[in-house]
């Protein structure tokens, strides 16, 4: 029945009906994902040589834009063949990128400006990009690339208009876990290209989890080398740096997430007396260690040292602190543990753990700011849930198993004066069949698709609850993706998310009329290289995804 | 001249006997197993027969059954082992659901271990030490043939040794006997074709025997899995090992979409690949479809012209010849799908071929997807077609579709004037009709045109019409593995061949490890692909035999060059598995999971401890399983070196415990209904006032114990968790212990002895007579009527189990002494 439903949705509006599903060349020619706030088409466009054409940046001399100009030279004509190029002179041959501010020296902020504006007019033979900062630059950039099409072979043309762009929310990130699988660094670059390419602006690293710890610590080398699955399975500093600078030149900014207190299994191999051993009611041994013991101060000094490294190498102003699912380990390993118990008796906490854990959050707190002065702090929604008191803290919103819940969670945190994230609409690990970028409405978070349609600030509420609201994460969790399937499991799914996060809500209300143009930019990322899987029943790209592989 | 050969131990001691020696009862016992005695060579899980070129005679090789899994060289003393045990059993019954956060270890691996498990493997304790460049498989005559040179160059240079050594030329050279019995196969592999081998590693000398080039491939496959790295060394290990093996179905395939999606040529390159890693052998290509037309006709050059999504979405004529080819070099037929008459939209490019279909309102559509079977030069169309279609594919079968008609027979027949007449004309009264004519007229024309290939139709075309005898049913429907097996079953009952599909839907993706799971809001058969066994039902060999095999599906909606591999594997493997292997020794996914794990991503020994760097290929898997069930039963059986996976085994998927071979479940079952018996017998005793000696003791204490006891086994039951097993052990302790106390509490307290006379009375305490059935029997003499019935019973229960655990132990002695070989134990 829910298929037939479906299958009635999408030709009310396509009038390419193709055996019950969309066509599948229903692609638009120089369509622009996310869509732009504003976008005038002109008739008549141009052609251009891609050996003549050439980006020209106003302000000389910033690495940011000219590292993009080297990028966007190749990204923008993809499959370009200079030796067999049959094409004509091109009637476009520059495009000039001016920029009103100057080079910003460090990584991207909250707080950095992506309005741009583009022209590319039908007299004139040179297009302007204007953006206040680079970063609006490098959002241009990528705009002006989806002008492009290709009406034959390596001949490429690009559309005529205008367009004044920028973004809906400041927050658009994508969370990827190292930890349940190790990730290597080419795909965590890769993955910071095909979101820079969908204008998205955070990458939120949860670098380590109760299964593996592959973060390097140089402070406390033992973290690493027992935490870690094996010594291939580990990042060093220069990788950590390497994505950091990587992201930096493509406008996202990369926030860390060392969850604690739980969560921190694999913190315990290297660190002695750190987890404190977890018992059932009974007295008999629980689950494994997974949760840190505030009760004694060893805990503090070690996360002082740790976090001041950490602070020093992530220079993003926020970090994330996590603090998700603690309440069976704070049961389990604290309350149940007769050591820990009585040494938060000799606390003042008596039993109350809830009492302990804010004391956590307090110490953990002081000894962030200690660390690093102004440090922002991200937190997933218990921690601000449970009354710690922490009003500057920005929520992760991640519960809800129905939009309706999640948007009541959304709620619930920004009544409470809180900055908020939303990724519980985006859980991008939990895999279906069938087309959930855009449909799949079932009410169970496993089951539900609808990523195209959750809207962060789609809570009853009032203005200046939504105002609280900074934007939004698709996650993938690591229990079942590692290096050879996470590119192609989280996009194009999570380029639905890129569109609900930066474009005009009133445009972008329907996924049917959306398929063609996120058709036409998967088969653009197909055609730069990028593993962008099927997401909407049969159809093809122009030019398909081929790997280089060797045959014997 | 007949001569029989025992391969155990090194080749050189293996008794080799005339046949005629054997005793008539030896002989009878040899011929049953090897099935035949027409001279054909044949190689089976239990016997060899081998032609050789000089004298045509045959060799009988029974091998006896090996272990499956390796066991551990250093293993503490018997009595050290049972405590360990008992430590292992309790320690985990308390802590299971702690182990890696209720999740599967990452580190389970094995070393060497062979994926699909052989039909019979016996792995030697030593390890040989293997340098890349002092390594050569000696085929003899046989290196001129392509498929051996090739398969050789491809393993040698990319699949034996991934990871990169430094050459030691201090390493004895090492050396691979191979034997080909019969010529190198001028064609592609037959539906025939022999896939038997055996392989022999031992520091004397390693040999591969196969009677076809196809068996050589399988037995290399196996070859370049008993490989692994050693770190430590940095060398490559051997795992030395006697290995008879061959396959249990004969179609073990897989089939991919080419016309929702198209896939590159170089993407199907890949996954024959990676069949022929799986051991499969049949890649059924479904071509076209409704979407897309590929296939590059020259007779009918608008068939793609107008039918391809573009005209770089065909493959060429060098295309198929490529994979064809491609395909033979790795043992694995190409079985090409042209399916009608439905399914046909993108036949469009040859006019009046594709009928015209109507709305409930007459008004056409605009998307036919039916043939037009009325008219002549459909039926003209099609010889032609086909007789291309059998030069560019050699393989012995061809599928011809035949689904989903009902589909499109009302838009596209029933409102079709043109059909209808045409339907009158024939006296035809129904659309079945009228499809039986065509399915007739097709079978004849492909028969015709194919020079007689064997004919595979959809589920459909058997239910409906009326294939013959010797086509073949294709199953794609049924939604749990009952409903699978029941249909094949009741077409094979018919004496028609089967090939099964419905269990192994892939293209179906979802949250979990659905390869051996049943995965939540899921139809069984669109999970637990490990479990789905299609000859597993009731009926003669003759009949199971008809079903042929089966073939993994992946339609193409949602996958294409991007994503296909990493949706596909390694979650065929589980199929693979199921198809290749014997099913008594791969009932547990548990237990294939760590082999499964090293073939997904085979890791460096030493310091190989949790997960890896993901491997080119491969998608799945929790980061690991809960501990327990490996932990449990894995060191369980290791500590008792029993290689019976009966003999202590936890499958939480099929909820079956077994502990020394007795299944938990069944017997705590028996205790359970043991103590319910003696409780109702204990609360009528009481109701009715009868006094035994034993009821009072038992009134206060042990009845409500027991059935607090009971209770939980019932509760502990419910679940799967190998925990609430400790229930189980709880009841039986209360049961040993607390049946003798009542009696000693009865005999040496003088709570019954109340005048102190010695004499035991029954009397009750306020001094009335009551009305005891065993009056006139001392209390001793009630008291142990009473306990005679069940306790005894339980008694000899336990006899029995201690029985079949000492068993297992005097196995293990007997193993022993014989000074078999015993394994490294891998962790």
């Amino acid at each position: 029945m829910r298929v037939l439903v479906l299958a009635m949705l999408i030709p009310a509006l396509a009038q390419a009906w193709y055996y019950g599903r969309p066509e599948p060349n229903a692609w638009t020619t120089g369509g622009v994902w996310p869509l732009p706030w504003t976008i005038n088409y002109f008739t008549g466009n141009h052609s251009v040589n891609p050996s003549r054409f050439r980006f020209q940046a106003k302000q000389a001399g910033c690495d940011i834009i000219d590292k993009a100009i080297a990028r966007y030279q190749k990204l923008s004509f993809p499959g370009y063949n200079a030796s067999t190029y049959a094409g004509d002179a091109g009637t476009l041959t520059s495009v000039q990128i001016d920029v009103t501010s100057g080079c910003p020296t460090g990584v991207p902020s909250l707080s950095m400006d992506e309005t741009y504006t583009v022209s590319i007019t039908t007299p004139n033979g040179i297009g302007i990009i204007q953006a206040k900062e680079v970063w609006g630059a490098l959002r241009a950039m990528e705009t002006f690339s989806h002008l492009v099409y290709l009406p034959k072979d390596n001949v490429y043309m690009v559309r005529t208009a205008n367009i004044t762009d920028g973004p809906r929310f400041p927050w658009r990130g994508v969370m990827i876990d190292s930890s349940r699988h190790f990730l290597p660094i080419s795909t965590l670059l890769q993955n910071l290209d095909v979101m820079a390419q969908n204008k998205m602006n955070v990458f939120h690293w949860h670098l380590v989890d109760s299964e593996a710890f592959p973060y390097p610590s140089l402070k406390y080398p033992d973290l690493t080398s027992k935490g870690a699955y094996s010594p291939k399975h580990q990042y060093s500093v220069a990788d950590v740096k390497k994505v950091i600078d990587y992201a930096r030149l493509r406008g996202i900014r990369v926030v860390a997430e060392f969850d604690t207190p739980g969560h921190t299994g694999a913190w315990g191999y290297g660190i002695p007396n750190l987890t404190p051993k977890c018992y059932q009611s009974n007295g008999k041994a629980g689950m494994l260690p997974n949760i840190l013991d505030p009760t004694v101060n060893s805990t503090f000094d070690f996360l002082s040292g740790f976090f001041a490294e950490a602070l020093a190498l992530f220079p993003d102003e926020y970090m994330h602190f996590g603090g998700d699912e603690v309440i069976d380990d704070m049961n389990e390993c604290w309350y149940n543990n007769p050591e820990v118990r009585s040494r938060m008796q000799q606390l003042g906490f008596g039993s109350d753990t809830g009492k302990l854990l804010n004391y956590y959050w307090a110490r953990l707190f002081d000894i962030i700011d200690k660390a690093r002065a102004g440090t922002k702090k991200l937190v997933w929604q218990e921690v601000l849930d449970q009354n710690v008191p922490q009003q500057q803290s920005i929520a992760h919103v991640w519960k809800g198993a129905t939009i309706q819940e999640a948007y009541e969670e959304m709620g619930k945190v920004t009544a409470n004066g809180h900055f908020a994230i939303l990724s519980s609409c985006w859980y991008m690990n939990y895999i279906k069949y069938g087309a959930d970028w855009g449909y799949v409405n079932e009410d169970a978070m496993r089951a539900r698709g609808m990523y195209y349609q959750c809207d962060p600030q789609g809570f009853h509420g009032t203005k200046e609850q939504k105002n609280l609201v900074l934007g939004g994460e698709a996650a993938i969790w690591g229990e079942f993706v590692d290096g050879t399937n996470l590119i192609n499991r989280l996009w194009p799914r999570a380029s639905a998310v890129a569109e609900r996060l930066w474009s005009d809500p009133s445009q972008t209300q329907s996924a049917d009329n959306a398929w063609p143009r996120l058709h036409e930019f998967k088969c653009r990322l197909i055609h730069r290289g990028f593993r962008m899987q099927p997401v909407m029943d049969p159809d093809y790209c122009p030019y398909e995804w081929q790997d280089g592989y060797q045959e014997i | 001249m007949v001569e029989v050969e025992i391969p155990l131990g090194p080749a050189t001691a293996r008794r080799r006997q005339p046949f005629s020696d054997y005793s008539k009862k030896d002989q009878e016992r040899l011929m049953k197993i090897c099935g035949h005695s027409d001279g054909k060579p044949c190689i089976t899980p239990q016997c060899v027969i081998v032609q050789t070129k000089e004298v045509q005679r045959e060799k009988w090789v029974p091998v006896l059954i090996g272990e499956a899994f390796p066991k551990p060289t250093d293993s503490p003393s018997k009595v050290m082992r049972c405590w360990l045990s008992i430590g292992i059993f309790l320690y985990s019954a308390t802590t299971t659901f702690g182990w890696f956060y209720g999740r599967d270890e990452p580190d389970a691996w094995t070393q060497g271990g062979v994926f699909p498990l052989p039909a019979l493997i016996k792995y030697g304790h030593d390890n040989i030490t293997l340098s890349p460049k002092r390594f050569l498989i000696q085929a003899g005559d046989h290196e001129e043939c392509d498929i051996v040179a090739k398969s050789v160059e491809t393993y040698v240079k990319k699949w034996m040794f991934p990871f990169p050594v430094e050459a030691k030329e201090d390493f004895p050279e090492f050396g691979l006997q191979v034997t080909i019995e019969e010529k190198c196969p001028t064609g592609v592999p037959p539906d025939n074709m022999i896939e038997s081998y055996s392989l022999s590693i031992s520091k004397e000398g390693s040999t591969l025997r196969a009677q076809q080039v196809w068996g050589f491939l399988r037995g290399l496959e196996t070859f370049s899995q008993l490989i692994f790295y050693d770190e430590e060394s940095n060398s490559y290990l051997l795992r030395t090992v006697e290995i008879a093996d061959s396959p249990r179905y004969t179609v073990r395939g897989l089939m991919l979409d080419t016309s929702r999606h198209f896939l590159p040529k170089k993407i199907i390159f890949r996954q024959l690949d990676l069949m022929a890693q799986n051991k499969m052998n049949v890649f059924h290509w479904h071509i076209v479809d409704s979407e897309a037309f590929p296939y590059t006709s020259e007779k009918f050059p608008k068939l793609h012209v107008v039918g391809a999504y573009s005209r770089r979405h065909v493959y060429t004529k060098q295309d198929i010849k490529d994979i064809v080819d491609y395909a033979r070099i790795r043992g694995i037929r190409v079985m090409p799908e042209f399916d009608t008459p439905a399914h046909t939209g993108a036949w469009r490019g040859v006019e009046g071929l594709v009928t015209r279909c109507f709305d409930e309102n007459q008004v056409e559509t605009n998307l036919p997807n039916l043939l037009d079977a009325s008219e002549e030069k459909t039926f003209e169309f099609l010889s032609e077609f086909f007789k291309e279609v059998a030069a560019d594919f050699p393989d012995a079968y061809i599928h011809l579709g035949g689904d989903e008609s009902d589909l499109f027979i009302r838009e596209c027949w029933d409102r079709n004037v043109k059909i209808q007449q045409f339907m009158e004309r024939n006296n035809f009264y129904t659309t079945t009709q009228l499809e039986n004519y065509y399915f007739g007229r097709l079978q004849d024309i492909v028969a015709n045109a194919t020079n007689h290939k064997t004919q595979v139709f959809w589920q459909e075309v058997y239910d409906n019409n009326n294939p013959s005898t010797s086509a073949i049913v294709h199953l794609w429907k049924g939604n749990t593995h009952q409903n699978i097996k029941d249909s094949a079953r009741i077409i094979t009952a018919t004496g028609q061949r089967v090939i099964v599909s419905s269990c192994w839907y892939l293209n179906y993706h979802k949250y979990g490890a659905d390869w051996k799971d049943a995965i939540a809001n899921q139809i069984e058969s669109n999970a637990k692909y490990y479990y789905c066994d299609p000859r597993d039902f009731e009926g003669s060999d003759e009949q199971k035999s008809l079903v042929l095999g089966g073939i993994v599906t992946m339609w193409g909606e949602m996958v294409d060059a991007t994503n296909i591999e990493a949706r596909t594997w390694p979650r065929a493997s589980a199929a693979a598995e199921r198809l290749w292997s014997p099913a008594e020794s791969t009932k547990n996914a548990t237990l294939a999971w760590p082999r499964l794990h090293e073939l997904r991503s085979p890791y460096p020994s030493k310091n190989a401890y949790k997960s890896v760097a993901p491997a080119e290929f491969l998608d799945f898997g929790w980061p690991s399983l809960i501990r327990c069930d490996m932990g449990l039963t894995k060191e369980w059986n290791a500590l008792w070196e029993v290689d019976d996976p009966n003999f202590s085994q936890f499958d939480y998927t099929a909820k079956k415990y077994y502990i020394c071979g007795i299944h938990v479940k069944r017997a705590a079952f028996f205790v359970l209904l043991l103590t319910f018996l003696e409780i109702i017998l204990y609360i009528s005793a009481f109701v009715l006032g009868w006094n035994p000696g034993i009821v009072r003791p038992f009134k206060y204490v042990v009845l409500p114990l027991v059935f607090i006891a009971a209770l939980l086994l019932w509760w502990g039951l419910r679940d799967h968790h190998a925990f609430r097993l400790l229930p189980y052990i709880f009841v039986t302790l209360i049961q040993i212990v607390f049946h003798p106390v009542p009696l000693l509490v009865h005999l040496y307290t003088k709570y019954a002895d109340k005048d102190g006379d010695g004499i035991f009375t029954d009397k009750n305490d306020d001094g009335r007579e009551d009305n005891n059935i065993l009056r006139g029997m001392s209390d001793v003499g009630q008291t142990l009527a009473c306990m005679l019935l069940i306790p005894v019973v339980i008694y000899l229960f336990f006899i029995y189990v201690v029985h079949r655990c000492r068993k297992y132990f005097l196995d293990i002695d007997a193993a022993q002494n014989k000074n078999l070989p015993n394994v490294r134990y891998q962790k």
